[in-house]
């Protein structure tokens, strides 16, 4: 059972980023150079996968309660600039990534404030969801959260490797759209 | 021409934040959320600038591949990777179809593969060097 916990996050990983080229070859499937430039990325990530993935255990703490809470806070704040003030996905997620890279300021020396950026910037990617889509703040809510849960399983994985947040957040959205999908 | 300009609007996008992110030490949060609010700022005010089409792609593809340019130099130590990786994801951009449309951290997704393939690429790049050094012995 532990041995499965240290590599679910990996397993996530994998799974996500598989399924996202396993769609975009489906779609392009009329094309012979897109699928054949598809195809050469997906045994890269293969063999990436086969190299470097190290599983690590996440050690848990108290205080992972409130990057979750601040996951869910960047979603929730991202979808709200996005939709109140038609700001665009981009900019509303890069005033809140902006705005959240500022706590660390704060207190140079806190090792929990350097913690809460990153935490607020995966959720400000699950508020990027089209207004289409999340047809709420009920569904960046929830989307938030399971994105907040992603993150705080899988800190030690892919560390330092870029688009680690975005997948994460990706994990989170459209894990609720299964969810809702299945069930409603 | 549109290609050239997403593939070469991505290929930057990636190095700046790297360089912002790694060289400036800025971290990554503010390397590419301030990418991001520059990107997306500059077509908000001025929406008719250019095309549609780029006005609506262009902040998008900076914003995914300033996600590349947050890595850090501990694991990424070339800048060749991060510009490949720019490159890759402006492909994979414009040739991924609607199927995950409106999806959060779908631009991640993009950058994480894009990274994990060129990193791979390396991989095997270093891997072939070492054994054409063992067969010259």
């Amino acid at each position: 059972m532990q041995k499965l916990f240290k590599k679910l996050p990996v397993l996530i990983f994998a799974i996500l980023h598989f399924s996202f080229i396993a769609a975009a070859i489906y779609e392009n499937k009329a094309s012979i150079p897109v699928l054949l430039f598809l195809f050469v990325i997906g045994l890269f990530l293969a063999f990436f996968y086969y190299k470097n993935h190290k599983p690590e255990r996440s050690v848990f703490r108290k205080l992972d309660i409130l990057l979750v809470l601040l996951t869910i806070t960047g979603a929730v704040l991202t979808y709200w600039l996005n939709f109140e003030f038609g700001l665009g996905a981009v900019l509303a997620a890069g005033i809140t990534g902006l705005f959240s890279s500022l706590f660390p300021f704060l207190n140079r020396r806190s090792d929990l404030l350097r913690e809460l950026p990153v935490a607020m910037y995966c959720g400000a990617f699950t508020g990027m969801t089209s207004p289409l889509l999340a047809k709420g703040f009920g569904f960046i809510f929830c989307a938030g959260l399971i994105t907040g849960l992603i993150l705080v399983i899988s800190k030690n994985t892919l560390h330092g490797f870029g688009g680690k947040l975005g997948t994460i957040a990706f994990g989170g959205v459209s894990l609720m759209s299964l969810i809702l999908f299945l069930f409603f | 021409m549109e290609v050239a300009i997403i593939t070469f609007s991505g290929f930057m996008g990636a190095l700046v934040t790297f360089y912002l992110n790694n060289q400036l030490q800025l971290g990554g949060v503010m390397a590419s959320a301030t990418i991001s609010v520059l990107a997306g700022g500059f077509f908000y005010i001025f929406p008719n600038l250019f095309n549609e089409y780029f006005t609506t792609n262009i902040p998008l593809v900076i914003m995914g591949t300033s996600f590349i340019g947050m890595a850090t130099s501990r694991i990424i130590r070339n800048y060749w990777i991060i510009g490949i990786s720019g490159i890759i994801f402006s492909i994979l951009f414009l040739y991924t179809g609607s199927f995950f449309d409106g999806y959060g951290g779908g631009l991640g997704t993009t950058a994480a593969i894009s990274l994990g393939a060129s990193y791979a690429i390396e991989n095997l790049r270093k891997r072939n060097f070492q054994l054409r050094r063992i067969f010259q012995k």
